[in-house]
């Protein structure tokens, strides 16, 4: 009887102590493990949202195969920007970089209908609208693009904030207006309107990446076509 | 591959189920994402319970807290928190950074002074208790009859003093300082636009992670600083 009690009795201790350890907090390496598992899964979720849609990909399948080109999208700042994981909300884009996450140069952002360019120390750009014309058919060498094509890129800091200044004002060339900011239409099918972009960043180092582009490039696409391609599974 | 990014699908719903979800989808389950994102990252910045029950009774005091700082060098990209929970600001309580912070963790490091021409001074007292750390301590005497410039020139002066190091009736007082287990602090830290406060910290204790858990009172507010625009932008870099 005395053995049964003591077994009991040990029992209890034991359950007890099992509750106690589950209802302790998680220790700081666990939870620190599960932040990044959840930030892991968050960039997934928040990848696959700012994906462009499966008929956006297909309108556009032949030109992507181009180099130095690609498809986007621009989350709307003043609503995104804090509510997502990804640094400036998907509002931003680096044509260098090829991510939506601001932070060590961006080349346009979306914000308030506006598509901006130039946001941080001496960078600057300028922003035209070209009209209804076909992607494929823009050329260096004409009204509107010339002027972007022929602009030197400023070396000193004096210059490069002239640049700012004359961007933020805006400036007229070839009977079009070149500013830092332009109205996003929304009556304008983004596939007939392009907005040309010349962006001009302080000089980072960056190298020529023009193979590493096309291979980042090429698995984004990969990625895309798998994440939109309904599983045969299902 | 649509389970990696879109979770695990119910069996109901299997065969139903042939495009991605809808946009509409996707946003709410960020949202829902990045709210338990944000909870464990506050469970991982919560002191631990045993910190918080040695000081539950100083903590009852009004303009007192215990914070655990993470630091930066570590934790900057690594959390929602702007800073990486690195600095924390006395006046608005909070961990985020970019709106004044007083106290940032770097390098084993405190320091002070972030943005624009805030600046400001810490001194350590050694091993003594956060209760004894008062107005009357010797060291506070300099940090409490300071004044805040109200130029900018003067401020950038002040700067350049606290980025030297300065002694003061024994003390040194520099816009940096070394973390020491169990030592005390005080800290003046001015925000101009925002606040201007001399508060007293203790360190109460140091994790694997290198993040620091502090108990501190603000023992003095002074009027919120301003920059005289005649001579100066208080604008922030």
């Amino acid at each position: 009887m005395t053995r049964s009690k003591v077994s009991l009795f040990l029992l209890i201790v034991l359950l007890a102590t099992a509750i106690n350890a589950t209802a302790q907090p998680m220790d700081r390496p666990a939870l620190l493990s599960k932040i990044e598992s959840q930030r892991e899964q968050l960039r997934a979720k928040e990848a696959a949202f700012l994906l462009p849609s499966e008929e956006d990909f297909a309108s556009f399948r032949d030109f992507l195969l181009q180099p130095d080109t690609g498809l986007v999208r621009l989350m709307p700042r003043e609503k995104y920007d804090g509510e997502m994981l990804i640094r400036g909300g998907g509002a931003y884009y680096s044509f260098v970089k090829l991510t939506n996450a601001y932070g060590g140069g961006s080349d346009i952002a979306l914000e308030q209908e506006t598509l901006r360019t130039g946001f941080a120390g001496a960078d600057f750009g300028f922003l035209t609208v070209i009209g209804d014309v076909p992607l494929d058919g823009i050329s260096l060498d004409q009204p509107g693009v010339r002027y972007l094509a022929a602009l030197n890129t400023p070396t000193t800091e004096s210059e490069a904030r002239e640049q700012q200044r004359r961007s933020s004002l805006g400036v007229e060339a070839d009977g079009f207006f070149l500013q830092k900011l332009s109205v996003y239409r929304r009556q304008h099918h983004l596939r007939l309107t392009f907005y040309q972009l010349r962006g001009i960043r302080r000089a980072r180092g960056f190298q020529s990446h023009s193979s590493r582009h096309r291979r980042k490039r090429d698995r984004w696409l990969e990625d895309a076509e798998e994440i939109l391609r309904p599983d045969p599974d299902q | 591959m649509l389970k990696k990014f879109f979770g695990p699908i119910p069996i109901n719903e299997r065969v139903a189920i042939t495009q991605p979800p809808a946009r509409s989808v996707l946003e709410d389950q960020i949202h829902q994402m990045l709210t338990q994102l944000k909870q464990t990252e506050q469970e991982f910045l919560a002191p631990s319970d045993r910190d918080t029950a040695k000081y539950a009774e100083f903590l009852t005091q009004p303009d007192t807290g215990l914070i655990r700082l993470l630091p930066r060098e570590v934790f900057q990209d690594e959390l929602t928190i702007n800073g990486g929970a690195a600095y924390y600001s006395f006046a608005r309580l909070t961990h985020e950074y970019g709106f004044g912070s007083d106290i940032e963790l770097q390098q084993n490091h405190f320091s002070v002074g972030f943005a624009g021409a805030d600046f400001g001074f810490l001194t350590r007292l050694g091993k003594v208790s956060i209760e004894e750390v008062t107005l009357d301590h010797p060291a506070a005497q300099f940090l409490l009859t300071f004044a805040a410039p109200t130029t900018e020139p003067a401020a950038r002066d002040q700067q350049r003093r606290a980025s030297a190091g300065f002694d003061v009736n024994g003390f040194s007082y520099q816009n940096r300082v070394k973390v020491r287990a169990k030592n005390s602090y005080l800290l003046r830290s001015i925000s101009y636009g925002a606040s201007d406060l001399l508060v007293a910290f203790r360190i109460v204790s140091q994790d694997d992670d290198g993040s620091v858990v502090i108990v501190w009172k603000i023992l003095k507010k002074f009027p919120s600083p301003q920059l005289t625009i005649a001579n100066a932008s208080p604008g922030k870099v």
